[in-house]
């Protein structure tokens, strides 16, 4: 079912649209959540409460892609359940890793987030992403938007993790490159 | 700025990025593996060259051996010297046609054809020089095409650009955003290109000579 009509059953309190969801992003939102919380058992909670929260927020929204939407709650489900269950601790999961791999764009004392507006430095990455050629974005767009693993990564592509690395490696550093081009002091 | 607010930043980046990545199937592994890891094609030419560069020193050593043993096993004379020259220069020729046939079995090229994707399109080639035998193999979602030119009078002097653009719907070339790549010669080339998003947008493969014209168009394809 395409997303157009998913979206139209939610408009009309269908319950089939939460299925279809489920059937047509499921997938990749189990993905998420499994990586970010390190746990199959909490992953599943994480999406019925995830879904829950889709049915609630459609209507009124209409998201462009839904999949990216409901990704996009799932993903912030994981965090706020994994930083309960943490209280305050790094869970360990991928979400960790994909953090500690950005340490190499950034500087841990920039007060880079106070002296520009984050809407601004938003705008900058989505430049870089989009003068990124078409399989380095989807490469890094997996890793750090969807905590993705380095091996699921690779099986995707059909290439070794080792090159996975590298290609991400690179990224980074020109992700670092270009936002010092722009004027921005990491 | 923490790397956790670096992360919370690229969670807010375009939905469009978002979906694409999930969604955006990739061609086939291999065919990313040798985009990735391009640096093959170089390293092919380099082992090919230095393989070269071998048979040449190689054979240049053999030819001086048999001259010398020629010389000495036969009286000495100036035109027997003479004529070791002219043995080393034909094993020179002879490497070179070594180096050809290693170059040529990556030009998988067919005469009077020119491949694009999936399809192979008859194409009426310009006798009056340019490339004469080319396949172009775009491959599919990556924006990333490979050129495989057999014959073209084209050198370091006079090269040609092969440029691909972006044509809008209405019918517009849109010259803005063509990566262009330097044919010199014989060879593989590939470039990386940028496609109008939307529907109905196509791409386009132009040759031209460095002072853009004329531009010769060889096929189109949807991106």
């Amino acid at each position: 079912m395409e997303d157009d009509e998913i979206i139209r059953l939610f408009f009309e309190r269908d319950e089939t649209a939460l299925s279809e969801t489920e059937r047509k992003h499921g997938k990749r939102c189990r993905i998420i959540a499994e990586n970010i919380l390190n746990n199959r058992e909490d992953a599943a909670d994480c999406l019925n409460d995830a879904y829950f929260k889709v049915w609630n927020l459609i209507p009124p929204e209409r998201p462009e892609f839904l999949g990216a939407f409901v990704s996009s709650i799932v993903k912030y489900t994981a965090i706020d359940m994994l930083k309960a269950k943490c209280a305050g601790k790094r869970g360990g999961g991928e979400m960790t890793r994909t953090i500690e791999e950005l340490g190499d764009v950034v500087s841990d004392n920039s007060d880079i987030e106070r002296t520009y507006e984050n809407k601004e430095i938003i705008e900058k990455i989505n430049d870089f992403l989009e003068g990124l050629p078409f399989e380095n974005r989807k490469m890094f767009v997996l890793r750090y938007w969807y905590c993705c693993e380095i091996p699921e990564i690779a099986d995707r592509f059909g290439i070794r993790k080792n090159t996975v690395s590298v290609m991400l490696n690179r990224t980074r550093n020109r992700l670092r490159k270009y936002l010092e081009k722009e004027g921005f002091e990491l | 700025m923490k790397s956790e607010e670096l992360f919370k930043l690229i969670d807010q980046i375009d939905r469009r990025f978002v979906e694409e990545a999930w969604e955006g199937d990739i061609d086939s592994g291999k065919a990313v593996e040798i985009i990735l890891e391009r640096r093959p094609i170089h390293a092919i030419k380099f082992a090919a060259a230095v393989a070269a560069c071998i048979l040449v020193f190689g054979a240049g050593i053999f030819t001086i051996a048999n001259v010398r043993t020629n010389i000495m096993s036969q009286s000495g004379s100036a035109g027997e010297s003479i004529s070791a020259d002219g043995s080393m220069s034909e094993s020179s020729s002879e490497s070179s046609s070594i180096n050809e046939s290693v170059h040529s079995s990556n030009v998988s090229g067919s005469n009077e054809n020119v491949k694009i994707g999936k399809e192979t399109l008859n194409y009426e080639f310009d006798r009056r020089g340019t490339i004469t035998s080319c396949i172009v193999e775009k491959k599919d979602n990556l924006n990333y095409a490979v050129i495989y030119v057999d014959e073209t009078d084209a050198s370091e002097e006079s090269p040609i650009l092969a440029k691909i653009y972006n044509v809008t719907t209405d019918g517009d070339i849109d010259k803005s955003i063509s990566e262009k790549v330097c044919i010199t010669g014989r060879g593989i080339y590939e470039f990386h290109y940028t496609t109008l998003r939307g529907a109905g947008s196509r791409c386009v493969l132009c040759l031209e000579r460095e002072d853009e014209s004329p531009a010769r168009i060889l096929g189109t394809w949807e991106p």
